[in-house]
């Protein structure tokens, strides 16, 4: 008499943990960030494919949840870095020092931004940097100082925030996102201390 | 040897949660685009619906502003606060979008084409304009297949055609500021593009 009713109940119970499993899943690859094809240069990560018509559904799904409107293939990449070139989360009690070089690009704008995405109120009324309006040292080279404190120079402050990302947006780039580009080559974020 | 037979015993139940959880994600994934519901068309629809906005200026020419960048969330995620940004949404069951833009300037400006989920279709910058004119209608199959039957030999069309995989969907505008003092003028190259109803022919 029990055995067939206990039948229904695993079941029941698998049936149960395959939904858990299965949504489980969705929601940790969709978290983590725009499906295949990412492009990683030390910690500055852009997803080419994400703006062109050849996405892959997990990017699509990405994009819907977070209600992003990627820029175009055509119209540029956006990298985004989460972590210092040596590795360890960016931190706003720390300062940072980013340095040149950078791939060609018509423009480029550089910013800091909340790991979801807003701008963050700073007390240096300064969201980002764009490549017209960036100090440079003679011969082009720059260096940009991410700090609480005031800097003289270019200087962007993550105001109270504790965690952030950098977000560098390469307009109209010939980068070729098939190759391996070496980070040296790449701008670096260097930690200078913190408080 | 109890233990075992147990184990043996729930092997398929488990394998069969297993296949579960792989059917359930992969439906999943592929139906997030359509059940999310902040995605990036949802936000822009209610900006231009609500009476207030507060995040975006009422349309002219068809092209709703965003207000000017600021910290905090923005009505779209990941914008570059350096660009003047504007949209058009578009619904092709009313008739082809014609969008026209006169490119002067010089600086920046790139047009990208969405469908509701956000992923992209189309995207293009100033340097694709013709004689310093961007000139594009965007269409579902028919539309465009009819514009095509309906073309005479002598005038080629002046204008690019673009199949949208869904009727429903948004152009989003980016003009860059290339300095915080070029803001206004960044906001008036986007104002001055027109998106309007094509009439069919």
């Amino acid at each position: 008499m029990r055995a067939p009713f206990d039948k229904y109940m695993r079941a029941f119970w698998t049936m149960l943990c395959g939904l858990a499993l299965g949504f489980g899943v969705t929601a940790a690859t969709l978290k983590s960030g725009c499906g295949f094809g990412a492009f990683r240069v030390g910690p500055w990560t852009a997803w080419p494919r994400a703006g062109g018509p050849e996405i892959d559904p997990y990017a699509r799904a990405v994009l819907a949840r977070r209600g992003e409107a990627p820029l175009g293939r055509d119209e540029g990449l956006v990298f985004v870095a989460s972590a210092d070139s040596a590795g360890g989360p960016l931190d706003g009690r720390c300062d940072y020092r980013v340095a040149d070089p950078l791939p060609a690009a018509r423009y480029w704008t550089l910013g800091l931004a909340t790991a979801s995405g807003a701008p963050l109120a700073n007390p240096a009324e300064r969201l980002g940097y764009t490549s017209a309006d960036i100090v440079r040292r003679e011969g082009g080279a720059f260096e940009l100082v991410i700090s609480r404190q005031a800097r003289p120079g270019n200087w962007l402050s993550p105001g109270e925030a504790n965690s952030f990302v950098l977000v560098l947006r390469l307009y109209e780039t010939p980068l070729d996102t098939a190759a391996r580009l070496d980070p040296a080559r790449f701008l670096k974020i260097v930690k200078l201390g913190c408080e | 040897m109890k233990l075992v037979d147990r184990a043996t015993g729930l092997l398929p139940w488990a394998m069969a949660a297993l296949l579960i959880a792989g059917v359930v994600h992969i439906v999943s994934v592929l139906l997030m685009p359509l059940v999310a519901p902040r995605h990036a068309y949802a936000r822009l629809v209610e900006a231009a619906k609500s009476d207030r906005p507060a995040n975006a200026e009422t349309a002219r020419n068809g092209v709703m502003l965003f207000d000017p960048p600021a910290p905090g969330p923005q009505l779209l995620p990941f914008e570059d606060p350096a660009m003047a940004e504007g949209v058009c949404l578009f619904d092709l069951a009313k008739g082809p979008l014609r969008l026209r833009a006169d490119i002067d300037s010089g600086d920046y400006l790139g047009l990208s084409f969405h469908d509701p989920s956000g992923a992209i279709f189309h995207s293009m910058t100033d340097r694709a304009a013709n004689k310093g004119k961007i000139d594009i209608i965007v269409g579902d199959a028919r539309q465009i297949e009819e514009m095509e039957t309906s073309d005479s030999d002598e005038t080629p069309p002046q204008e690019t055609r673009l199949t949208a995989p869904s009727p429903l969907g948004f152009v989003l505008i980016r003009a860059l500021a290339k300095r915080p003092s070029d803001y206004e003028r960044a906001r008036a190259s986007v104002e001055a593009i027109s998106c309007e109803i094509e009439p069919e022919p």
